[in-house]
């Protein structure tokens, strides 16, 4: 037999690998996979696709044929912004952006090297939520074990906490946090090709794909069902934003918070990222929830398990956070150190678990396809170098 | 002794059961509700897959049926009601005053081109016009004129000239008709009739493409239905066969047809309307032979050319006229405001990325809905109309109603020779019953039952 031959049998797909593949993406949440009969009005009907040299056909084959090395190396899916116009035009009710969602999360899972996003993704929402409160309990008793003295002697938020001494804990959980994400997001980026082939430089690359990016979304606002499913989006964003630029002087120079007038931008900030992150997380967890024929079908599509946890996940962040700061306000010691206490076991289960392995890595994915889709010349109007 | 066999619908389905059970001597009433027979397969110009014409091969049926003494037609005429069982149906008719007598209407024409009233002809799909007294087609069997009640100046006058005139109005066709046939006082009658068994052929009407709104079709003047377009190739057509454009009159230099509008759609039809793969290819070349230095492109999820020779006649459409295939479901068409050109949106699946693709006409392969069968007949229909048969695999011309057959797309889709097979298959059914050589026992059954 010669080293072709050997090779060639190597990669043959069996039937029973399919079909295993199939159980797999079908529990993943992909139910109507093969309802799919390949006539490309996805594609056609897509925004993404004006910009974009993609097929979304064509990864949706990829699944239905089983070929699991192509899909792990299609960066398509994750160009895919969900605006829901191929679920409206499909002829076989196939609904393509849930196939995508269900795609990417296939894909996560062997973009992962830990295994523990195959668990996460696998997973009950009653399996996942135990293990976000068993993180977080864990943290607190950890910062309860080793700040308790430190604790109870202060009321104001700053001295409340020395934050001086959170930053060993908090550099060591967010490294952890990085170098999961960060090694994962490599492991994604050698996976759909990146580096090879690139026909865009990098500038040109960085600046068409912002501006289509741009011009897509802004497009996407001027429809009003589109619109306040961006701007939960947007509120997330900024509320999440808002909240990691304000941790920031609280870790890197904690004798801030008595000065004047930060202390007073920090805590009207604090209010605004908790109140911003609640609205734009709340908004959806209600229209999930709700059984009013009136919502749009985009919140009844979008249950599978992993976009509960992160929803629930990011909502107690937000939540424990106001209460926090209103109960520090009103001078209630004991409340505030178990929130604050509750609060930070919160994050740090956030960091560990949703932003490597949950949902919450879609943001490096997204950005890494965008980037390497641009270097690559498959966006439209781009001019080669 | 032998008894009647009533078929309803005089299309290529319902003539061919009417010949079939004449030949052997059956007495058959045809209806139809318009004023000719001849149905859908008299609007289309060519057939696939031999390009042959349509009314050349159907016009010696239409004549042959009236030359029968045992076939009884009943035009312009709807059925009411039906009642009794297998061997003795009870079938009251109402027959829509014509106006004019066919005893003495020798079909001249003289009343269409006197008079004033233009009306859309639907024979034409509306693309043309005719008159308030109009003979539907110059192949028309029976040629006889019929006056159009709800559109003549006469018979329904306009409010502000019936006001004004003291007399009555207009009669324009009563004093050209050379043989004084013409009657304005003309009232429906009911026929009853008793039949042994009866054959549905009520055939088929188009989706109305109104309802898929991307495709613009009735806001956008050059997007036209299949059956439009082989109106417009049609020599008996409102253009005389020559493909014009509605906006502007011109030959079209690019044509794209547009396969399965409404039909395998979970949206609209789930089901295939079976031929419309085979009319557009037929359409392509009629375009191609009507103006050779046409464009003509194809865009289609599957080709379905099943039939003998349809797989032959896409390759010839192919290699011979240069007709384009694209794989790929057309998802939207924008008019240019200025040209009126079309620009069709699609994914070309053999490069899998989306394409934009500007057209001067589009014509839309509209999925096939029967026609709305009588509701006095208490059918089992399915989700869409269909009439639902006994027995989809051994007894595939049967309803569910003993003694009541179907043929053609009055139940589920289907082409030309195909219609003309559950015909005769149906015809066959039914002769057995009106000559009382089956059923005897179920018909006395039911008989002592009844009584």
């Amino acid at each position: 037999m010669t080293s072709s031959q050997t090779k060639s049998m190597q990669k043959r797909i069996t039937i029973t690998q399919v079909s295993e593949f199939l159980e797999e993406i079908i529990s993943l949440g992909g139910e109507e996979l093969l309802e799919c009969y390949q006539c490309g009005s996805c594609t056609a009907i897509c925004p993404i696709t004006e910009e974009f040299n993609v097929s979304f056909r064509k990864t949706i084959k990829y699944a239905q044929f089983g070929l699991r090395e192509r899909l792990l190396g299609d960066l398509t899916p994750w160009l895919c912004n969900v605006h829901g116009d191929c679920v409206e035009s499909c002829p076989r009710d196939a609904k393509p952006s849930k196939i995508l969602a269900t795609i990417r999360r296939y894909q996560s899972i062997y973009y992962d090297w830990t295994g523990v996003s195959r668990w996460w993704n696998f997973s009950s929402l009653k399996k996942k939520l135990a293990l976000i409160i068993f993180v977080t309990l864990l943290s607190a008793l950890g910062l309860f074990v080793l700040y308790k003295p430190v604790l109870m002697n202060y009321i104001s938020m700053g001295k409340f906490i020395n934050m001086s001494e959170l930053i060993i804990p908090g550099i060591l959980i967010f490294a952890i946090s990085s170098i999961l994400l960060l090694s994962n997001a490599y492991r994604m980026y050698k996976f759909i090709g990146g580096g090879k082939d690139y026909k865009v430089g990098f500038f040109t690359a960085i600046k068409s794909i912002l501006r289509t990016w741009l011009g897509t979304e802004k497009e996407a606002m001027k429809i009003p069902e589109k619109r306040s499913r961006i701007l939960e989006h947007i509120l997330i964003f900024i509320g999440l934003g808002l909240f990691i630029i304000l941790s920031l002087p609280a870790i890197i120079y904690p004798s801030i918070y008595s000065i004047y007038p930060f202390n007073y931008i920090l805590k009207v900030g604090r209010y605004v990222a908790a109140i911003t992150l609640l609205i734009g997380v709340g908004s959806p967890i209600i229209k999930r929830i709700s059984r009013s024929p009136n919502i749009h079908w985009y919140y009844k599509m979008f249950r599978h398990s992993t976009d509960w946890a992160s929803l629930i996940t990011v909502f107690s962040i937000a939540l424990t956070g106001l209460l926090l700061n209103i109960f520090n306000d009103l001078n209630m010691v004991i409340a505030s150190y178990i929130t604050y206490v509750i609060h930070l076991g919160l994050v740090f289960s956030f960091l560990l678990l949703e932003v490597p392995f949950g949902k919450h890595n879609h943001w490096i994915y997204r950005a890494i396809a965008n980037y390497v889709s641009a270097r690559k010349g498959i966006l439209r109007g781009v001019t080669h170098d | 002794m032998t008894k009647p066999v009533l078929v309803i619908g005089g299309g290529i389905a319902g003539i061919q059961a009417a010949l079939d059970l004449a030949e052997q001597g059956i007495e058959v009433y045809l209806v139809d509700r318009a004023p000719s027979i001849g149905g859908r397969m008299a609007q289309l110009d060519k057939t696939f897959p031999t390009l042959d014409c349509a009314s050349c091969i159907l016009t010696p049926k239409m004549a042959a049926v009236p030359r029968y003494p045992n076939i009884k037609l009943l035009m312009y005429s709807e059925v009411q009601e039906v009642k009794g069982h297998v061997g003795n149906f009870t079938v009251k008719v109402l027959k829509k005053p014509t106006y004019v007598d066919w005893d003495k209407c020798t079909g001249c024409g003289a009343c269409m081109e006197k008079c004033p009233k233009k009306v859309p002809d639907e024979y034409n799909m509306n693309l043309g016009e005719r008159k308030a007294i109009y003979i539907m087609f110059p192949q028309a069997v029976p040629r006889k004129a019929v006056i159009d009640a709800e559109n003549c100046l006469r018979l329904n006058p306009p409010p502000e000239i019936k006001e004004k005139a003291k007399g009555p109005i207009c009669g324009v066709c009563s004093k050209v008709c050379p043989t004084g046939a013409i009657n304005y006082d003309m009232k429906p009658e009911i026929v009853e009739l008793n039949v042994a068994a009866i054959i549905v052929a009520t055939g088929a009407e188009l989706y109305d493409a109104r309802n898929i709104p991307e495709y613009g079709y009735g806001k956008f003047q050059n997007v036209y239905t299949h059956l439009e377009f082989e109106r417009l190739v049609s020599s008996t057509g409102p253009t005389k066969g020559e493909i014009v454009r509605r906006s502007d009159g011109k030959h079209p230099k690019r044509i794209a047809w547009i396969q399965c509008v409404g039909s395998r759609d979970i949206r609209f039809n789930h089901y295939c309307s079976t031929f419309c793969c085979m009319a557009a290819t037929k359409q392509a070349i009629l375009a191609k032979e009507h103006i050779p230095d046409v464009e003509c492109t194809i865009y289609y999820m599957d080709i379905r050319a099943f039939g003998k020779g349809f797989n032959e006649f896409v390759e010839r459409a192919k290699k011979e006229f240069g007709i384009k295939y694209v794989r790929g479901k057309v998802v939207s068409i924008e008019e240019d405001p200025e040209t009126k050109n079309l620009i069709i949106k699609y994914e070309d699946t053999s490069v899998s990325y989306m394409k934009k693709e500007e057209f001067d006409m589009v014509v839309l392969a509209v999925a096939v809905r029967p026609n709305r069968v009588t509701p006095t007949i208490p059918l089992e229909l399915d989700e869409y109309g269909f009439v639902k048969l006994k027995d989809p695999y051994l007894d595939p011309v049967s309803t569910t109603i003993d003694g009541v057959f179907v043929a053609g797309i009055a139940a589920g889709a289907k082409d030309i020779p195909d219609s003309v097979i559950e015909a005769g298959a149906a015809a066959a059914k039914a002769a057995l019953i009106a000559k009382g050589l089956i059923a005897s026992a179920t018909v006395k059954q039911s008989d002592e039952s009844s009584t």
